[in-house]
């Protein structure tokens, strides 16, 4: 058997004594989209810094195709996997082409030339070409978010000719993105696993956005990874229940009109420039 | 023809309009350069014809004698001196701000500077002290050095204070900068007085910077670091650009973080210690510099070095022409004159209210 893209092995990480993440142990299989759910504090973001190299685990092993992550030199690691962060601030007045273009930047003396056109295929595939001459700090909280999900595809699209085997991790990826755009960015996410055979990981909150799209499923609750399994296994009432703390299931009793997207029938159009 | 057409896309086309950009950008700077230059070179007690200076600076013709020593041995080192240095800080101000993630940063701004002045300062008086006091026994090497480690001590001092966790609070780092420049200013005055006269004039000169002094000593301790600065900020920039993202992006991205902060704090006090050792404190060239230079060609950091240390030479260079001639023959601290000029940019800067300070 093939060691995974990336694994978490028995990994736990503590601040001040305090366990953030509890020995969690988790493989991400190529060509799968895993989901992590979970209420606010219940280790998420820690749990894939750890998986992604930023946060060194006090316990168990984070490994990438069999060799622990941290003896894996930064440039190596960027052409396996790239990772979207639940926030980023930028610190000076760079163009949307220049943030996308960064994702080819860590390794490019390592594999000069041929890169043209990534950058727009990936700013496309994101719905952010029209912005490409625009100002990063101008755009608008959802734009941004298309711009880093478009520098990860552009990370991914160059790193693969050095790493053919890859992750992606997405820390809550759609949270500033409307209706039409979350459905579009988790189908470009969809396309990237099923069609070009990349892990990904993503952690959502919308539940039924992650019911529909996860191949895998994994909650976690208080550091721990509570249940993981398809999502029919995982997402029952019960779970939601202890979880979440919301009961679910029956038709909710509310007075306002309730909004069920029609996940097969988004009317594919580019935004307008 | 279709195939070209299509690569002709927004990517490109945005990508070679930016790269025309710089290059008239280096075009006019190395124009207003040599223009500068010749003035300098011409202006002052005695002054040069503009038309004799191709023949004084290469290879004497009839008439060039008369002048030729006061060019060589005094206009022309002070001139090299001048633009070395304002490349030198205009580039260091463009990479600690990269390092700290803020436009605010300055060498000068945040006690960097005056921390290198102080370890001159007591190399100086240590130094005669330990050398017994001869006049001219200190070597002018222990002076960059003793400027360079004291840089150093301040930067890290600095970055240590204002740097949580991979963020920097800007509000920290300017109020530890002026804590650390008081500090040094303290020590720097105690320090005047236990100095002899000699000294003192000396101490008076780090605190206001000057070139009065320059040499083609000087060049030489200046140059070579200058030279390294210029060497390593193309594998620094792509760095630097990462870093403006975040410091776990910049790793995400594949790039070697410690290493690449590690590099700018070194040639940060490299290029702050040398200047001061050479011209004293000069304030603000390296915070105007960098912004102007990102006003008018954006953040790319490939960009923003060379441009800057091109931009710091042309700054420096005006404002000594301008510190030379206002009460002529007598001539200015140059640290008042980029002060003028600077601190209004500054306060202009900040009533702009775009820097996003917290
Ligand atoms: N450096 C730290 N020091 C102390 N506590 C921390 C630190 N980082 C995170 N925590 C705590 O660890 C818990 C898990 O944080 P984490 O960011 O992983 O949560 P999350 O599941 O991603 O939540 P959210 O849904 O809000 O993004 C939180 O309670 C948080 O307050
Ligand atoms: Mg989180």
């Amino acid at each position: 058997m093939m060691a995974p893209v990336i694994e978490a092995r028995a990994a736990g990480y503590s601040v001040r004594g305090k366990a953030l993440v509890h020995a969690a142990s988790l493989a991400l299989d190529e060509g799968r989209i895993t989901a992590i759910i979970g209420p606010n504090g219940a280790g998420k973001s820690t749990f894939l810094k750890l998986l992604s190299g930023e946060l060194v685990p006090d316990v168990g092993q984070i490994r990438s195709l069999g060799t622990d992550i941290g003896a894996l030199p930064p440039w190596r690691l960027a052409c396996r996997r790239a990772v979207m962060a639940q926030a980023s601030r930028l610190a000076f007045p760079f163009l949307v082409h220049e943030i996308v273009r960064m994702g080819l930047e860590g390794y490019g003396a390592r594999a000069a030339g041929g890169f043209g056109g990534i950058v727009e295929g990936a700013l496309a595939r994101a719905d952010a070409a029209h912005l490409a001459g625009r100002q990063y700090q101008t755009l608008s909280g959802g734009e941004q978010q298309r711009v880093q999900f478009a520098r990860t595809l552009c990370q991914l699209e160059a790193g693969r000719r050095i790493e053919p085997r890859q992750a992606l991790l997405l820390d809550e990826p759609i949270a500033s993105l409307d209706l039409c755009h979350q459905l579009a960015l988790m189908d470009a996410v969809r396309e990237a696993a099923h069609g070009e055979g990349v892990a990904v990981l993503a952690v959502l909150h919308d539940l039924n956005l992650a019911a529909h799209y996860a191949d895998y499923l994994v909650a976690m609750n208080g550091g721990r990874i509570v249940a993981t399994g398809v999502p029919s296994e995982v997402m029952t009432p019960g779970l939601i229940r202890a979880v979440f703390r919301v009961d679910v299931g029956a038709m909710p009793d509310i007075a306002g009109p309730a909004i069920l997207p029609q996940f097969c029938r988004r009317i594919d159009e580019p935004t307008a420039a | 023809m279709s195939a070209m057409l299509s690569d002709l896309s927004t990517v490109v086309v945005l990508a070679s309009r930016a790269r025309q950009r710089v290059r008239l950008a280096m075009g006019i700077s190395a124009l207003a350069l040599g223009v500068l230059a010749a003035l300098s070179i011409a202006n002052g007690a005695v002054s040069v014809p503009l038309a004799d200076l191709p023949r004084i600076l290469f290879g004497a013709g009839e008439g060039a004698e008369r002048y030729s020593l006061v060019v060589l041995n005094i206009r022309l080192p002070r001139t090299i001196l001048v633009m070395l240095v304002g490349a030198a800080l205009a580039l260091s101000g463009a990479i600690m701000q990269g390092l700290f993630r803020n436009p605010l940063a300055d060498p000068g701004l945040v006690g960097v500077s005056s921390g290198a002045a102080l370890a001159a300062g007591i190399t100086i008086v240590l130094g005669d002290l330990i050398f017994g006091g001869r006049a001219g026994s200190l070597p002018f090497a222990l002076l960059p050095l003793g400027a360079f480690l004291g840089g150093l001590a301040s930067t890290f001092l600095l970055y240590g204070i204002a740097t949580r966790r991979g963020r920097t609070s800007i509000a920290t780092m300017l109020l530890a900068g002026i804590a650390l420049g008081a500090l040094s200013g303290a020590m720097s005055g105690f320090l005047s007085y236990l100095s002899d006269d000699r000294q003192l004039r000396d101490l008076t000169f780090w605190a206001l910077g000057s070139f009065a002094g320059a040499s083609w000593t000087k060049v030489s301790a200046v140059a070579p670091v200058l030279f390294a600065l210029v060497i390593s900020a193309p594998f620094l920039a792509r760095g630097l650009n990462a870093l403006a993202i975040g410091e776990a992006e910049a790793y995400h991205l594949g790039f070697r973080v410690q290493i690449i902060k590690a590099g700018s704090i070194v040639l940060v006090a490299l290029a702050v210690g040398v200047s001061v050792a050479a011209a004293g404190v000069i304030g603000f060239v390296g915070i105007v510099v960098p912004h102007l230079v990102r006003l008018m060609l954006g953040a790319d950091h490939r960009t923003l070095l060379p441009l800057s240390a091109m931009g710091g030479a042309v700054l420096l260079i005006a404002a000594d022409l301008v510190a030379r001639s206002v009460v002529a023959p007598a001539e200015l601290p140059i640290g008042i004159v980029t002060a003028a000029m600077g601190a209004p940019f500054f306060l202009w800067l900040l009533l702009r209210r775009e820097l996003g300070i917290e």
